[in-house]
């Protein structure tokens, strides 16, 4: 039995297949934020006004302190923050405690507006730690770290026992630095008051890693595969702690299994690839090596604790990544929303006026879309995808020679195009341009995917400019790849009988008719059956 | 030759600013006078008042947060006029960034020692006051004349400049058949095909897009990141020898890769006798381009284990250096990084069994993380027998004031001190606090760092470029624990410094492993020399060069504590075969 199923079997056999779902609190947190949006700039003034007055009731205490060691004379172990250690500000009453105040000059209205509505939550109530923790969250999502740090720590202080608390103010110091001892000891404080969430014993094993505590850091990442036997990073974690401890058969085991569990995490491949080349295979390790460079991805703790919480930024970065995965799911209405929100911080981005354009049109907004891509060409005249999408818009509202003059600046700034060739070619087919069709799809990759239906439109072209033989291959190949598709059967016989094979013909024709009753085949069809 | 060993200990520091035109006046605040009281327990004096060197960085910015204007600043030491001391060249910006060359305005400058211990400006009478928006500088004699030509790396066109040998440099770009455009980063000599002249590696970062706009997560406006833009392809020039360069990035293999390039170090890491190529991507998988002798690289680091950190995760590479680390006798890597990722440290397992990701284990890791790297030093401070680090910090976002800030509002927001690590030579680093405090604690934006024995004490000192504050020199005066031995060598076939060729020497049971290499760091060039802190031993038993076309030549036994010129030839020679590293080891262990 290698070291990794040794370790693992020395664990409680009590496990879970999956990580744990989010603390309630955090789903408060977010219904909350949700809600706050529509809270609204009508209550900024007011808010505004108040919160100045309390901010001057002490020294602001939310300034970043790198306290270098060489201007304060402190060790580099890092100094208690005014107003962060508990020691300090924490010992006052939470009436006393100072309310982050951020500095807003220039901040995108949306996150201001969370900000000050989450800051008059906390100070109609300052000993309600969910205030406090709905400020935390709203400043850590937005990167606001000093902010955030302080108001963790009071709702910390104010319910010591809330899981959450403890752990995203571990999440959050983790990522910060220095101190690497009160990380992990927040971990561990949040291992205990939620157990079995095999992500905190994960996070935990990545900050003793980053001590140099790898034996420490490989227990705590086997003990999230044992709470967690599925959770594919955790098996890679160990398969790495493994390795950088020489232990490479248990690393060979380890992140076998995580491949076999997260297929698509590139970061698993590269590990096995090192594997791999120290047990000498350099063959084996060139292929996971290969695979890595293929897949780009380095998976990330799946943790819905923390998804919960950025899930509620509204930031215009954020917004932005937000919308891109919703159009590449193909969910325009929902990605509509995040775009309006980086539109108003970026109203000069060709590519989000782009991506605007894109929603529209497959909501079938096509005023819309005329309006944001014809801004995104004002914006950046080249941009490819802007023309291609204004094509589209012009060919659907039947303006195709101005749909064509856009395909062909975009097959300018990309001459080699696959697909840019194939639309203007079966534009230009519509536009009864047939030789110029024949020279766009000349510009096609030979290697690259032709549908059925473009098959008939290069088809088409070509016989229209004399080329029967060659069309006659494209109709045909349309008829394999969609055996159902009427027209493409009759364009073929079409063709064939032009070439003067009639018999073939009528054979297409006939199947036309019988995929369609209603196609027009079936005139052609009586009418060479009449001769 | 008057030294400035005699300067000053007591140093006024002036975090100095140049004159605002143009700008809003949040950007341009005049700086601010800063001073750190003389204190006689410091390792590092600051001088570079006293000497004369008057350089302030000028990034141009004027509030549209254009990315290069938080990149830049290299800096270089080398020998410009043929003196034998070092002077000091610092690439500049401008304010038409995005707008090619201005006829006008702030220029790259040579500042060169004098004979009587300061810096003169030399930069109109050398030539070498190019107008680009400068990022890197590179120097290697590129025509194997007995002088030192000068690679600037730039925002828009890069330069060549060849030394005419009496300290004048002409623009050579054009006739050496050198066209590369767009953003070069990290630059550096070497010769990868063995063929006596240095070639030269551009490393080469995003295709910026002045029009773009980006925000902070708070939906601040904010300097972009390299994914805001489309990564380059790093460029390998090769020298045909007769003056000019041919672009081989397509035939080499290197020209498929593009990455966000900044750092660069050239180095033999699987000790077949050929040099490498290690460069540092920002956001991107590092890239170790193995030589296969042939012309062409193959990018192994992903098998090698340094394409990434232990976690499998790309971080922000910066600024580079290799070094033997561990005292084991092969290269190591040190990168920084940007804050809320650690530097990294890569050790050499030794030829093909790659590299370990030990940054936690040698105390290299959290200390890091509040802080983003950039230029880099690797010397042995104490000259005790091991390699210490120098690393210089400055974030590239705006983030909160920072306190004690010397730089005004707003770029207070990236300021950040700098960190010096100590080794205790069993694989252990921590940081050294007041004895560096007048070195480290000058909270700036600092990107470019240069080393080299300026003075010539047998020590090693320091040169930094801040962004829109005064560059700093840094003179070396730490107590020593132990001796220490400089190797200089020079091939006289090729009439220059044997760039890549690695030094071993013996002393008693101890060897130690140093390569001669000027390019390393971040956008910068170093003293050409490799320098040896021994301990307390009293003889150098023996040095062993492995010179850059794999001839292994022992030269005689030494005292410590001087500077040594090796000259290939001049010791006893034999070829160096394929098994190099058992033979290295037999050879320096004397078996």
């Amino acid at each position: 039995m290698s070291r990794h199923n040794e370790r693992r079997s020395r664990r409680s056999p009590a496990g879970t297949d999956r990580p744990q779902s989010p603390d309630a609190a955090v789903n408060d947190v977010r219904s909350t934020n949700s809600r706050l949006l529509l809270f609204g700039v009508a209550s900024l003034v007011i808010v505004v006004g108040v919160l100045t007055v309390l901010s001057v009731r002490r020294p602001r205490a939310n300034a970043t302190a790198v306290s270098h060691p060489a201007l304060t004379g402190e060790s580099r172990k890092p100094a208690a923050r005014p107003g962060l250690s508990p020691g300090g500000d924490l010992a006052l009453s939470p009436r006393e405690w100072q309310i982050p105040s951020p500095e807003m000059t220039d901040m995108q209205p949306e996150v201001r507006d969370l900000l000050i509505d989450a800051r008059a939550r906390v100070l109609a109530d300052p000993e309600s730690a969910v205030a406090w923790a709905n400020l935390a969250t709203v400043c850590h999502v937005h990167k606001l770290t000093d902010c955030a740090e302080i108001c963790y720590r009071r709702a910390d202080a104010l319910a010591p026992n809330k899981f959450s608390y403890t752990y995203l103010l571990a999440f959050l110091l983790d990522r910060e630095g220095p101190d690497a001892e009160e990380v992990a000891s927040l971990y561990e404080k949040a291992a205990k008051l939620k157990p079995d969430y095999a992500q905190v014993h994960q996070r935990l094993g990545d900050t003793r890693a980053k001590q140099g505590k790898l034996t420490e850091a490989l227990d705590a990442y086997l003990k999230a595969v044992e709470l967690a036997p599925n959770l594919g990073i955790a098996h890679r974690s160990a398969g790495q702690t493994y390795l950088a401890l020489g232990d490479v058969p248990s690393a060979k085991e380890a992140l076998e299994h995580a491949a076999e569990l997260t297929p698509q995490d590139g970061a698993v491949f590269a590990a096995l690839s090192r594997v791999y080349m120290a047990l000498g295979d350099r063959a084996q390790a060139e292929q996971a090596a290969e695979k890595s460079r293929s897949l780009e991805r380095v998976a990330t703790i799946p943790d819905p604790i923390v998804h919960a919480i950025f899930s509620t930024s509204v930031s215009s970065p954020v917004c932005y990544e937000r919308a891109k995965n919703l159009l590449n799911q193909g969910k325009y209405a929902e990605a509509l929303p995040q775009l309006k929100i980086v539109e108003r911080a970026r109203p000069n981005d060709a590519l989000v006026q782009s991506f605007l354009g894109s929603v529209y049109i497959n909501t079938d907004q096509l005023d819309l879309a005329e309006q944001h891509l014809v801004r995104a060409l004002e914006l950046e005249p080249e941009r490819v995808s802007a023309n291609m999408q204004l094509g589209e818009v012009r060919q659907k509202q039947g303006r195709i020679e101005e749909a064509i003059a856009h395909y062909r600046r975009a097959q300018q700034a990309k001459p080699d195009h696959h697909d840019i060739n194939l639309t203007l070619g079966n534009a230009l087919v519509r536009n009864r341009q047939f030789a110029d069709a024949v020279e766009a799809y000349a510009g096609t990759d030979p290697a690259g995917a032709v549908p059925a239906v473009d098959h008939v439109f290069w088809g088409f072209a070509l016989r229209q400019t004399g080329g029967a033989e060659a069309a006659l291959e494209h109709f045909r190949t349309a008829t394999q790849l969609s055996p159902r598709y009427a027209n493409a059967h009759y364009q073929l016989g079409i063709t064939l009988e032009k070439l003067g094979r009639v018999k073939e013909a009528v054979s297409h024709y006939e199947e036309a008719v019988r995929i369609d009753p209603n196609h027009k085949a079936a005139r052609r069809l009586a009418k060479v059956e009449g001769n | 030759m008057v030294r400035f060993v005699c300067l000053l200990t007591s140093v006024m520091v002036v975090a100095g600013g140049m004159a605002c035109r143009e700008q809003p006046a949040q950007m341009c605040e005049t700086p601010v006078e800063k001073t750190l009281q003389p204190n006689s327990s410091q390792y590092f004096t600051e001088i570079t008042k006293e000497v004369g060197l008057d350089f302030t960085h000028e990034n141009g910015a004027d509030g549209s947060l254009r990315m290069p204007e938080i990149m830049a600043g290299g800096v270089a030491l080398f020998d410009s006029d043929g003196d034998s001391d070092l002077d000091i060249y610092f690439t500049n910006g401008h304010h038409g960034l995005g707008t090619r060359e201005l006829s006008n305005g702030p220029v790259n400058r040579l500042f060169r020692l004098e004979d009587d211990g300061t810096f003169a400006d030399a930069t109109e009478e050398s030539g070498l006051g190019d107008r680009g928006y400068g990022m890197g500088v590179a120097t290697g004699d590129m025509d194997n004349d007995g002088d030192t030509d000068v690679y600037v790396s730039n925002i828009g066109h890069d330069r060549l400049y060849r030394n005419r040998g009496d300290g004048t440099y002409e623009d050579v770009t054009q006739s050496a058949g050198i066209d590369i455009d767009g953003w070069s980063a990290s630059t550096s000599f070497l010769d990868y095909d063995r063929d006596g002249y240095l070639d030269l590696f551009v490393v080469r970062y995003v295709k910026w897009d002045p029009k773009k706009d980006c925000f902070s997560r708070s939906g601040k406006p904010d300097y972009c990141g390299p994914l805001s833009f489309v990564p380059d392809n790093d460029v390998l020039l090769h020298n045909n020898g007769d003056g000019t360069f041919t672009d081989v990035s397509q035939a080499a293999g290197i020209a498929q890769t593009a990455a966000a390039g900044l750092g660069i170090v050239c180095e033999d890491f699987n000790d077949d006798g050929w040099i490498d190529v290690y460069i540092t991507n920002d956001a991107y998988a590092n890239n170790l381009w193995i030589n296969q002798g042939d012309g062409t690289f193959l990018d192994d680091a992903l098998m090698l284990g340094a394409a990434y950190n232990m976690h499998g995760h790309t971080e922000a590479g910066m600024g580079l250096i290799a070094g033997d680390f561990d005292n084991d006798g092969d290269p190591d890597l040190f990168m920084t990084h940007l804050g809320q990722e650690s530097n990294t440290l890569l050790v050499n397992n030794g030829a093909l069994m790659g590299f370990n990701d030990a940054t936690s284990s040698f105390g290299l890791g959290w200390s890091s993380v509040p802080y983003t790297g950039f230029g880099l030093a690797a010397f042995d401070l104490e000259m005790d027998g091991d390699l210490d680090i120098f690393l210089v910090n400055g974030r590239v976002y705006l983030k909160e004031p920072v306190p004690g800030s010397w730089v005004l509002p707003p770029w207070n927001r990236m300021s950040e001190p700098n960190l010096f690590y100590t080794n205790d030579g069993t694989g252990k680093f921590d940081l050294l606090e007041e004895s560096v405090e007048s070195l480290c604690s000058p909270i700036e934006i600092t990107r470019g760092v240069a080393s080299g024995d300026i003075d010539t004490d047998g020590d090693v000192d320091i040169v930094i470029v801040n962004l829109r504050s005064s560059a700093r020199l840094y003179r070396n005066d730490t107590p020593r624990k132990g001796h220490w031995l400089s190797v200089r060598a020079k091939d006289p076939r090729l009439n220059r410094d044997a760039l890549g060729a690695r030094i071993i020497i013996t002393c008693g049971e101890r060897r130690f492993s140093r390569t001669i290499s000027s390019g390393f760091s971040y956008m910068s060039s170093s003293e050409p020399q490799a320098h040896f802190g021994l301990g307390p031993v009293s003889v150098v038993d023996s040095i062993h060069v492995r010179w850059p076309d794999g001839l292994f030549e022992e030269f005689a036994a030494v005292s410590p504590n001087q500077v040594v010129k090796l000259v290939r030839g001049e010791g006893e020679t034999r070829e160096y075969e394929s098994s190099q590293r058992a033979q290295v080891a037999s050879v320096t262990s004397g078996n």
